[in-house]
């Protein structure tokens, strides 16, 4: 979890937040009163957000300007009233553009800071001094009235400071009226293994489907579901995909040619699962373990910065196993996550999280 | 991702798992020979009462024919979840669902609209005739594919859906009959033929363009 230290809190205390609203120009500090007439022209409690920066981290000019851009197109989407504002810091050099956004519902802030990696935001509502909005741990010694700790997003009970790749809020799903799972929230960051334990039936490919994208959230009236996926990501279900009368060859071309960034060619993935000497024969004639071997060479072509894999470790022998966990080991530290299903232990033994269903 | 090697990339699969099942290519054909074989045998084998019903024949014969590979067009990709991978594959739906139907009428179409009039000039139709009937197939058997495609698309989910299918396309099979054979009709009684051909051709691209976006949407709609 990022942890806003002492420096930066200073950092930010010193900044001072101008926007500009019905051609005026007002400027607020941490700690202070809102600007006279401020909240008047808004109408409302706001809050300056920017995209830029995300986690405390500079970036070039180029990049911001497109987040800001795609802040911009988030809070029209939201339908979210904003003016054109400035972070002004004590070094000209963390200058970084923003919007004054007014803000009723708290939750709808967070959820943009959150998605653009903000560290932070500046809150002004009637009565009460600017304060800055926390979305990263802060030490304990500089709570006070200037600072308040955003509740953690849902699903995130410590927040990692991977780059999100999947966020699913409120999932439901009902099959003929009858519930299946959720209310379920989860977010998977770069570098993390799910894994999704649960008996028969507890609904682990369902969920996994969900968050493909295969089947569609049941909508409760009160709290929509919501998915958001970085990218689309690699699916592998309990049907491996793959075509028994064609090669295994065949097959993984096949898939290569769906991608949207190719990655290995197949007869080197076929042989990264161990597989060499058997690419011309027709799937049909393959054992459950080595198609399951041949499913997996599909992420190697195919590469896909997100996995969702249903039982992988089925069908698997040993040597099967330690391959799965080889692949998922470089998957991770190439900065992707794998959410995974188990129906009882596995033999993973890295670090992973957990989601009992 | 290169839309146009995807779509190669998918029609040379699928053509690549008819020609692994070419025995099941033979059947549609063998059982438009059987309609055919059939009717002298009901009808009686007089020349004069056969030849005005040869073009006809030779057309419900392709079409009823060309059902019996519909209901498996999407069947096997589904059950063996490369739907799935479709569905999520960054190349656009409707570009892998046009692949298919082409395939789909190569493997069963094209062979049936060869086969057919052979077929109609052993019953004894008109050497003349010949050409309209061939035409006609050739413009109306990828509309056949086009429509029992999406169809097949609509019904991929259901166990059994056989007969569901068949209610499905009947309706929508009877205009491409209705100008096929009326071709055929009109150039055996000495009139133009042009215009029932013209109905099929001016069908074609739209049924090229469209085609494969209803069938696209539909796959999405059932497997979600």
């Amino acid at each position: 979890m990022p942890v806003l230290d002492p420096e930066l809190l200073a950092a930010f205390r010193a900044t001072r937040y101008e926007a500009a609203v019905a051609g005026l120009r007002f400027a607020a500090r941490i700690g202070e009163p809102p600007p006279a007439g401020l909240l008047a022209l808004t109408g409302g409690p706001v809050a300056f957000l920017t995209a830029a920066n995300p986690g405390g981290r500079r970036l070039p000019e180029p990049a911001n300007r497109r987040r800001m851009a795609e802040l911009e197109a988030a809070l029209k989407h939201l339908g979210l009233a904003h003016w054109p504002a400035w972070h002004r810091a004590e070094d000209p050099a963390w200058d970084e553009p923003a919007f004054l956004v007014r803000c009723e519902d708290l939750e709808a802030l967070d959820r943009l800071a959150r998605r653009f990696a903000q560290l932070a935001t500046v809150r002004l509502a009637p009565g009460m001094p600017a304060r800055l909005r926390c979305y990263a741990g802060t030490p304990a010694a500089a709570e006070g009235e200037d600072l308040e700790l955003a509740p953690p997003a849902a699903g995130e009970a410590a927040a990692s400071d991977g780059l999100r790749l999947l966020a699913a809020e409120q999932l439901t799903f009902r099959r003929n009226g009858e519930h299946i799972l959720g209310p379920l929230s989860l977010t998977v960051h770069a570098g993390e293994l799910w894994l999704v334990e649960g008996a028969n039936g507890s609904g682990k490919t369902t969920l996994l489907r969900l968050l493909a994208g295969l089947l569609e959230p049941g909508a409760e009236e009160d709290a929509p579901a919501r998915i958001e996926r970085a990218a689309p990501p690699a699916f592998l279900g309990h049907q491996l995909g793959l075509r028994a009368e064609l090669s295994a060859l065949a097959n993984l071309r096949f898939a290569r040619a769906l991608a949207g960034a190719p990655g290995l060619a197949p007869s080197a993935a076929l042989a990264a699962v161990g597989l060499s000497g058997w690419e011309e024969r027709p799937v049909a004639e393959l054992s459950a373990g080595q198609r399951k071997r041949v499913a997996l060479a599909r992420l190697l072509v195919a590469p896909a910065p997100l996995w969702l894999l249903d039982e992988p470790y089925a069908n698997l022998d040993g040597a099967g196993a330690e391959l799965l966990n080889r692949l998922l080991e470089q998957q991770l530290a190439r900065d992707g996550a794998a959410v995974i299903t188990a129906h009882g232990p596995v033999p993973w033994r890295g670090p992973c999280r957990r989601l009992a269903l | 991702m290169r839309p146009g090697r995807a779509f190669l990339a998918a029609l040379g699969r699928e053509l690549g798992i008819a020609w692994r099942r070419r025995g099941e290519l033979l059947q549609p054909l063998l059982f438009a020979a059987l309609i055919c074989a059939m009717l002298p045998l009901a009808l009686g084998p007089e020349a004069a009462r056969l030849r005005p019903m040869a073009g006809g024949m030779a057309w419900i014969a392709a079409l009823l024919a060309g059902l019996l590979g519909l209901e498996a067009l999407f069947r096997r990709d589904a059950e063996e979840g490369v739907l799935d991978q479709l569905l999520l594959a960054a190349v656009p739906l409707p570009l892998l669902f046009a692949a298919k139907l082409l395939a789909h009428w190569l493997a069963f179409g094209l062979p049936l609209a060869l086969l057919a009039p052979l077929l109609a000039l052993w019953l004894g139709l008109p050497p003349a005739a010949l050409p309209t009937l061939l035409a006609g197939l050739l413009l109306g058997t990828p509309l056949l594919s086009a429509i029992g495609g999406v169809a097949a698309a609509l019904t991929v989910g259901i166990r059994g859906s056989g007969i569901l299918l068949v209610l499905l396309v009947a309706p929508l099979y009877l205009p491409v009959l209705i100008f096929g054979a009326g071709a055929v009709e009109a150039s055996l009684s000495g009139l133009p033929a042009r215009q029932p051909l013209m109905f099929l051709a001016a069908a074609l691209p739209a049924a090229a363009v469209f085609a494969p976006w209803a069938g696209a949407k539909a796959l999405r709609a059932v497997a979600t």
